[in-house]
């Protein structure tokens, strides 16, 4: 056990699908390399195929603390990282040549099925679901490397691969149920969200969380009652873990997203929520019902103009707030200095 | 160790640029100190962790943000990171203080775009070099050539055409570049001294608001984001706000959790409809029938707010039964005025003027249903209704039950929108441009202004209806006009005396700027050399034969009274529209400055067969090769925004003026756009006295002296093609806009939130407080402090007394079925702006490809894609009678029935050979957007009231194509 945890929530109520925290997280970490597929940040439509696609059916995890196997999601199920005919396109090609995508078929992206969702016209849902490294409190894929390769961190507990030992042996993939582990080919090592530790060292919160236009992302120790995520994960209850039942205790938890009621033929509200509670308790567990049922009855005090401290909290009127102690701002802090020998 | 790959590519492509940039470099540990090309240390290798941390250093950070019109999401402050003499990433600067305890900071802003502009900055879709075409137009061959020769070529051809044939034969087509600050600074003055030709281009993109325009006089008007919050409850009705305004969407979900309902009123089941406590699946296109439900069941239910109706609306106004006119002055009295108005008094049961300096109405009170008679000053005796009688006959029609026919959705839907409009203290709606691109989409407008101002949810704090949100600056207005230094602080002697005569007579602020807008398209109008400004929308359709593809056609479904031809030619005999150059004289040389007609104009097609043909030199200035750079004769380089110091126009959606400073020189051999066009008037001066050419005479009788235009485009040398920030110094302080705050400390900042509403030719509607504490609230200065309105009638105007809406049946709001814009065709192709790009200046980034589609794609419901055949990815052709075109098609459950999409910003080149998203837009005028004439509101002024171009609900087929190439 690490000897504190920092942790994410997201808001799905405030998530608007925008993929900026997807181009802050890509620009700041994964341009190198072999990392050209790599988006260790991803915002997905629910219900969809996700990324890699269909990944809730690749296995991993644990059962009764025991580990499950998985499957190690491919290049291709990431989703292809096109390159385009550029030079030909704008330089000498064949006058009215298309701008394309080379290698043939292009299959499908890590995001084709954006804002496809589930239910049939006009009776539809979707909602979007970001997904980062969890940095679990029992993390699959540490168990699982035989080299050792990968800590947890024993002051904040964030999950990282040490690159130096990495051999790509990928058994981490495999284990992880999340499947948010990328394999780079060119360096021959797996890489995944370091949760932006060099930032988090100086007290600066996470580029996905800082860059979110939603203001959804919240960060902040589990142990710090002062913060937003201990009231959010433990005083409030309303930021649940992303199917708990793979057994690896995620440290990123998401407010389940309301719904409208759904209608009858007189235009009366039936109760029946138009994003079945079913599915959302297939993501997030039993509590997701109670959760939502709080969420309602909160949201309609401050209706009524009442106080409603987690309504405050969620609202985040100032937004850096939502970083508890890694409220830095990024130009304030030292710029780090590598020894030169 | 590792390099940036997508680096490494372009410096193979960038001839400007120097080796060794890799984002970061280590030397092995243990070996000797390494050292990268450009000279520094390379450091040891301590450790993978260092690696990432290296990751996070750099050598500088600027302010910045993009100078692109992201409009409703304009503009962010962002802190722009530089490594190795690169941009290499960018965070939003998030220091907006919050506004007052209760409302919601502004932080972080920004989007997806915003956030990869570094990647597309340098991405191999950048210019470097001035390029000529190799070859035919077209024909994707090029050679550099040097900014002197390609300037000397284009300025010798500028003298002849100007000489030979007419000095309004030289278009300017200006695209987001129009900043209205550094860059229309310069071409707004090189059009006034050489009396060629600015395009207006914001009703020809479909961004008119032409509705608004019709009821309010104007269309610049708009709250600030934060005021959302105060709402109780929110429509999105006719927009997707969540794609079209990333920064200010926290603002939806915030207001929500403080008890805001949302209503979403769209026919897809869209992004922002998710978001929403009610979902209204109206048809495309028939807003204006719900909207009409909604006030018949509100006035039916006594939901209404009579005074407000009394003093701010011309529902009270009296009109003639006998002629349809207004009852005026002039009717009743010898020498009465025309523009004095009549309402019925209850106070006194006597017809009485109504007030026309101000909004209050004393001890007035103006009947809202009444049918009276009148003798008239001939002695005869007519009978007057108000305006209110007969909007109640017009709507008795609009039943829950009809309403629901036409609309495709559920009575009780019209009831309940109605209910939750009629109980809520304050509603606002969302802004939104889709009814500017459909052919009735100001009907559509006009309907919805009607329930707000029935409602009084105009002009409180959470309440009001949205127009079309600019915020500019005055300065630059001056460079438009100033003869000389001393005009540049001060109005000319001419235009001071025109607003203090017009002020004086009781005209308000607002009014005067309008009419001055409007001077400023007729040129020849003032005796001196004005910027010249064309409606764009009537230029393509006449120089571009853009009205081809409709003059010809069946009538559509429009009920034509007259042909179009016949419509146009009236609109331009009775000059209520401009078209410069006149017909017949065709244009012959074209600028693009970062903008991509190719791309943007519906029906596009015809500019590569009729205006290109007719141009002697197609000129495009951008950063990036796209669909218009294909066809150019020259492709001038131009230095991004990363790249010069310039700031833009904002919103009162975010009130904050957004500055971007140099973080890096300009690559290659790039330039500002603004020190381009100096250039260019150096060098027409250059060669006018190499050849002897000084004095031209225009063809609306001015004088343009070509001899000494570059010593007047600079004020003699004051203001020059280097003083592109001398420049945007004296338009940030000639305003006063910003309290205290000086030049260099907002350039520092990044951005200063404005103090007041600048009075500038696209900002002046605003006309209202900014509070230093508060959130801004859209025409509270008509509400609350009881100025008229720009109106013919001075108030919220639904009574349009124009000859050409009386021959359409339209002087009221009422619903009218979609012309079937394309031919007989069973869907209705819509559209929207896309979350993945910015226009279409994002829209071929590679990251933003991967992230989403590599290909466009058009949306098909799941039973019209199963009815013909039709899988997911497969390639499609799009037709219909005037075109067509393929793409993959998408299949999606959210999609109406008998609905298809394409979103906004595909290019060209991105659709295989044979047709574009455009090609099957015919986009026909509608006849009512030709109004003009003296007296009248409706009248083309800067970037309003010029007739619209229409996509939306254009009539496709779809079928299964060939796999593309």
């Amino acid at each position: 056990m690490s000897k504190r945890q920092v942790a994410m929530v997201m808001d799905l109520n405030k998530c608007i699908g925008c993929q900026t925290c997807t181009v802050a997280c890509k620009t700041l970490w994964t341009r190198n390399e072999g990392q050209k597929h790599m988006l260790w940040n991803t915002v997905n439509t629910q219900p969809g195929q996700g990324t890699p696609h269909n990944w809730e059916k690749m296995g991993g995890g644990f059962r009764n603390g025991e580990p499950q196997p998985g499957h190690r999601p491919g290049v291709g199920d990431f989703g292809k990282a096109w390159d385009f005919n550029y030079k030909e396109a704008f330089h000498g090609g064949e006058p009215g040549v298309r701008l394309a995508p080379l290698g043939g078929e292009p299959g499908q992206g890590p995001n084709h099925d954006e804002d496809v969702g589930g239910g049939t016209y006009p009776d539809n849902y979707f909602f979007y679901l970001p997904r980062l490294c969890n940095h679990c409190t029992h993390p699959a894929c540490l168990e699982a490397c035989p080299r050792k390769a990968i800590e947890k961190r024993e002051e904040d507990g964030i999950v990282l691969i040490n690159e130096d030992h990495c051999r790509g042996f990928r058994f981490c993939q495999e284990a992880c149920p999340y499947k948010k582990i990328y394999f780079n080919e060119a360096r021959g090592i797996s890489q995944k969200c370091i949760f932006c530790f060099p930032r988090l060292d100086q007290g600066v919160a996470n580029a996905c969380a800082r860059q979110c236009p939603g203001r959804l992302r919240f960060v902040g120790y589990l142990d710090d009652p002062d913060g937003p995520i201990h009231k959010l994960v433990h005083k409030y209850g309303v930021a649940l873990p992303l199917h708990p039942e793979y057994g690896t205790e995620p440290n990123v938890y998401y407010v389940p997203p309301l719904s409208p009621s759904k209608h009858d033929a007189d235009g009366k509200p039936t109760g029946e929520m138009q994003i079945p509670l079913d599915y959302l308790e297939s993501l997030f567990g039993k509590k997701v019902h109670q959760v939502l049922a709080l969420l309602i009855d909160e949201r309609e005090k401050n209706r009524k103009g009442e106080k409603s401290e987690l309504m405050d909290i969620l609202i985040a009127r100032e937004w850096i707030k939502n970083f508890g102690p890694f409220d830095k701002h990024p130009r304030s802090i030292e710029n780090i200095k590598v020894v030169v020998k | 160790m590792s390099t940036n790959f997508d680096r490494r590519n372009f410096l193979k492509i960038s001839a400007g640029a120097s080796a060794g940039l890799a984002m970061h470099s280590f030397a092995a540990a243990g070996g000797a100190p390494a050292r990268t090309l450009l000279g520094k240390p390379v450091p040891a290798y301590t450790g993978w962790k260092d690696v990432y941390r290296q990751q996070w250093t750099w050598d500088k950070v600027v302010r910045g943000t993009h100078i692109t019109n992201c409009w409703y999401q304009a503009h962010c402050a962002w802190d722009v990171y530089v490594k190795d003499g690169l941009v290499f990433r960018e965070e939003q600067a998030a220091e907006y203080e919050k506004v007052n305890d209760e409302l919601p900071d502004y932080n972080p802003r920004g989007c997806n775009k915003g956030g990869c502009f570094s990647e597309r900055m340098y991405d191999p879709t950048r210019v470097t070099h001035p390029l000529k075409r190799v070859g035919e137009r077209g024909g994707n061959k090029w050679e550099r050539v040097s900014w002197d020769a390609a300037l000397t070529d284009i300025a010798d051809t500028w003298l002849d055409v100007a000489t030979k044939e007419g000095t309004d034969r030289v278009i300017w087509d200006i695209g987001p570049a129009d900043d209205y600050a550094q860059n229309t600074a310069a071409f707004a003055r090189i059009s006034g001294l050489t009396q060629s030709v600015l395009l207006d281009m914001n009703t020809e993109i479909g961004d008119g608001h032409r509705g608004a325009l019709e009821t309010f006089g104007k269309i610049s008007f708009e709250s600030s984001a934060d005021d959302y919050f105060y709402s109780d409850l929110i429509l999105f009705w006719a927009g997707n706000p969540l794609y079209t305004q990333i920064p200010n969407a926290h603002f939806f979900t915030e207001a929500k959790y403080r008890g805001a309902k949302i209503i979403s009123i769209a026919p897809d089941y869209n992004a922002s409809a998710i978001k929403a406590d009610l979902w209204i699946p109206a048809k495309p296109g028939t807003d204006a029938a719900l909207a009409l439900g909604v006030a018949r069941l509100l006035i039916k239910d006594g939901k209404i707010k009579p005074d407000f109706i009394r003093e701010q609306t011309d529902l009270v106004f009296l009109v003639r039964n006998d002629t349809q006119h207004f009852l005026t002055e002039a009717d009743l009295k010898d020498g009465g005025k025309a523009t004095v108005f009549y309402a019925y008094d209850e106070a006194t049961r006597s017809v009485q003027p109504m007030p026309w300096k101000t909004l209050t109405l004393g001890e007035l009170r103006p009947a809202l249903e009444h049918t009276a008679h009148v003798r008239l000053k001939d002695g005869s005796e007519v009978a007057v209704s108000t305006v209110y009688s007969r909007m109640l006959l017009r709507i008795e029609d609009y039943t829950p039950e009809h309403v629901g026919r036409i609309c495709g959705i559920e009575p009780w839907m019209v009831k309940r929108l109605a209910a939750e409009i009629g109980n809520a203290k304050r509603v606002r709606n969302t802004t939104q441009s889709t009814h500017s691109k459909l052919y009735h989409g100001n009907l559509a407008t006009r309907a919805m202004a009607l329930v707000f101002a029935l409602t009084g949810q105009i002009g409180h704090k959470g309440a009001g209806f949205s127009g079309f949100p600019m915020l500019a600056n005055e300065g630059v207005e001056s460079f438009m006009i100033a003869r000389n230094l001393k005009e540049l602080d001060e109005h000319p002697p001419e235009i001071a005396a025109m607003f203090a005569q017009r002020m004086a007579a009781g005209d308000t602020l607002e009014q005067v700027i309008n009419d001055m807008s409007n001077i400023l398209m007729q040129p020849g109008a003032l005796p001196f050399a004005l910027p010249v400004n064309a409606s764009g929308t009537l230029f393509w359709h006449i120089h571009a034969g853009i009205s081809e593809l409709s003059d010809h056609a069946a009538d559509w479904n429009r009920g034509l009274k007259r042909s179009v031809k016949d419509h146009v030619s009236e609109a331009l005999g009775k000059k209520w529209q401009p078209c410069v150059p006149k017909p017949g004289d065709d244009p012959r040389i074209m600028f693009s400055v970062m903008s991509n007609p190719l791309r943007r104009i519906r029906g596009n097609q015809k500019i590569v067969e009729v205006l290109l043909p007719k141009l002697a030199k197609y000129v495009v200035l951008d950063f990036r090769m796209n669909s218009s750079t294909r066809f150019a004769d020259y492709v001038l380089p131009v230095s991004t925004w990363y790249e010069r110091t310039n700031f833009k126009w904002v919103t009162p959606l975010s009130p904050y003026l957004t500055i971007t400073n140099a973080a890096t020189p300009a690559l290659g051999e790039s330039k500002s756009d603004f020190e381009a066009i100096f250039l260019l008037a150096k060098k027409i001066e250059e060669r006018a006295r190499a050849r002897g050419i000084a004095v031209v005479r225009t063809p609306h009788g001015l004088e343009v002296n070509f001899s000494t235009l570059y010593q007047r485009m600079t004020f003699d040398g004051t203001y020059t093609e280097k003083d592109g920030e001398k420049v945007l110094k004296h338009i940030f302080e000639h305003g006063k806009l910003f309290g205290d705050v000086t030049w260099e400390q907002a350039k520092e900042k990044g951005f200063v939130r404005y103090t007041r509403i600048s009075n500038d030719f696209v900002s002046a509607g605003n006309q209202t407080d900014i509070p230093k504490n508060d959130s801004i609230v859209a025409l509270a200065n008509h509400v609350q402090k009881k100025v008229p309105y720009p109106t013919t009638t001075r108030r919220i105007q639904f009574y349009l007394d124009h000859p050409l809406y009386h021959e359409y049946d339209e002087v009221l709001p009422r619903h009218k079925d979609a012309p079937t814009m394309g031919g007989n065709y069973p869907l209705l192709l819509s559209g929207g702006k896309a979350r993945w790009s910015i226009h279409s200046t994002w829209r071929d980034s590679r990251l933003m490809m991967r992230m989403h589609r590599p290909e466009p794609y058009v949306v098909i419901s799941v039973g019209d894609a199963a009815a013909r055949g039709i899988k997911e990815m497969d390639w499609v052709s799009i037709r219909n009678d005037i075109g067509s075109f393929k793409a993959r098609a998408a299949v999606s459950p959210t999609m109406q029935p008998g609905q298809t999409m394409i979103y906004n910003g595909w290019e060209r080149h991105h659709f295989p050979k044979g047709g574009d998203m455009n090609s099957v837009s015919p986009s026909p005028i509608n006849p009512v957007e030709l109004a003009g004439g003296a007296g009248q509101h409706l009248r083309p002024f800067f970037i309003q009231g010029q007739g619209s171009m229409f996509d939306r609900e254009t009539r496709v087929e779809i079928e299964l194509a060939e796999r593309a190439a």
